[in-house]
């Protein structure tokens, strides 16, 4: 089983340059514990009821899966590498090939966020600066291209999403997706 | 001092183990043995299995599906393109398990480039029953089958599972084989990583050197979840 889910939240441009310190020692060493801290940060963030981060357990896509397959057959070599966001609300679904109502440019995660492997799960994040794309985000997928197909997985944010004053707030996104729950 | 009936006992499963089993990927494995002059055949059909690609090909589809036939007491075989027959003489199926190493291996190769894959089959005759933290064979005999040159077998993508052949020639050791994993190395244990391990504890396949080739066939087969279940 394939289990998958993100996290969202909006921050505020002083809590960004810690941030993005932590996102270039995880580029650069492949020190995946930041990662795991960031997102228990969330977690317990949305436990104490902190209004700017939410929670979605949606789902991963089947043409995501096989994708993934792929790789790990030798069968292809076009890695996930972009996340992509928009404001559709209609149920994420395994047979899901695009996001509902994509908007904005999807993010490259290879340069504003992290793309990693830690233990039998994968993480992925992408922050949206203060003035990029979307000022509401309600779904989100990762993709290996710039634009078009594939989309690895659909997370939808239709009852708690997040919006924002355009040059007032940053968008961090993290996903993870595991293919075992042994810790 | 333990009594000869708790030394019989099963090992006991380890957390881990049980986790894998009831939420990791389902990993199945027929072991075959076919015909005394099948071979040349067998190296045919995945030579010719190769052409059409690797993913949701329609002869790795019937190969699996033949295998399955026969361990379902049908009589089953594969026909090739000049009318003549490959039929399974002895068969044996198991569901067995990915180890830990080898599912966070994958997790890697979806992430990294350049990394070795895993490209080659093993086959031995232990039966210490399969666990998430084993990274051996515990009886193998090598050769293993390398799975990307066609005379081998084939190692592809079938829905959202990835399928593995390998082909042991006639040629390979004298065996009971008991038990299969998936490699990234050509042999040994001191480097590389194992896939998954399979026991085929109850119901083996008897392999004579110069009596017919047999083959390994694992399905690892993923599926998506919104809630572990």
């Amino acid at each position: 089983m394939v289990k998958d889910w993100a996290y969202l939240a909006g921050l505020k441009p002083d809590e960004v340059p810690p941030l993005q310190a932590m996102i270039k020692y995880v580029r650069e060493t492949h020190d995946t514990r930041p990662i795991e801290q960031f997102n228990q940060g969330l977690e317990d963030r949305i436990k104490a009821g902190d209004p700017s981060v939410t929670k979605s357990e949606d789902i991963m896509t089947t043409v995501g899966l096989q994708e993934c397959i792929k790789l790990m057959v030798n069968a292809s070599t076009t890695r996930w590498r972009y996340m992509g966001v928009g404001t559709g609300t209609t149920a994420a679904a395994i047979a899901n090939t695009a996001l509902a109502t994509e908007g904005g440019t999807r993010q490259d995660m290879s340069v504003n966020g992290w793309r990693e492997a830690i233990g039998m799960k994968l993480a992925f994040g992408a922050i949206w600066p203060e003035l990029a794309g979307m000022n509401s985000i309600k779904e989100i997928g990762i993709f290996n291209a710039a634009s078009g197909p594939s989309m690895m997985n659909r997370e939808v944010f239709a009852n708690n999403s997040l919006s924002r004053t355009a040059g007032r707030n940053v968008f961090i996104l993290s996903v993870v997706v595991e293919f075992c729950p042994i810790a | 001092m333990m009594k000869m009936s708790q030394l019989l006992e099963p090992l006991p499963m380890d957390r881990q183990t049980e986790l894998m089993l009831q939420y990791g990927p389902k990993d199945t494995c027929w072991a075959a043995t076919w015909g005394e002059h099948d071979e040349p055949l067998l190296k045919k059909y995945f030579e010719k299995a190769a052409l059409p690609g690797s993913e949701d090909n329609a002869t790795i589809i019937e190969f699996f599906d033949c295998l399955e036939r026969r361990w379902n007491d049908h009589a089953a075989s594969l026909t090739l393109q000049n009318g003549k027959n490959l039929a399974v003489v002895d068969i044996a199926k198991t569901e067995d398990i990915v180890t830990i190493q080898g599912l966070q291996y994958l997790c890697n190769l979806v992430i990294s480039s350049g990394l070795p894959f895993f490209r080659y089959h093993g086959a031995g005759s232990s039966t210490i029953e399969p666990r998430a933290y084993q990274q051996r064979l515990y009886g193998e005999i090598e050769p293993r089958a390398d799975m990307t040159v066609g005379a081998q077998g084939s190692i592809t993508r079938v829905g959202t599972a990835i399928r593995a052949i390998g082909i042991f020639p006639t040629s390979f050791p004298t065996i009971t084989v008991r038990e299969s994993a998936i490699f990234t190395n050509v042999t040994g244990y001191t480097a590389g990583t194992m896939l998954n391990r399979q026991v085929f504890s109850s119901s083996p396949i008897s392999h004579t050197v110069n009596g017919g080739p047999f083959t390994l066939a694992t399905d690892i087969t993923f599926t998506p979840v919104t809630i572990y279940g």
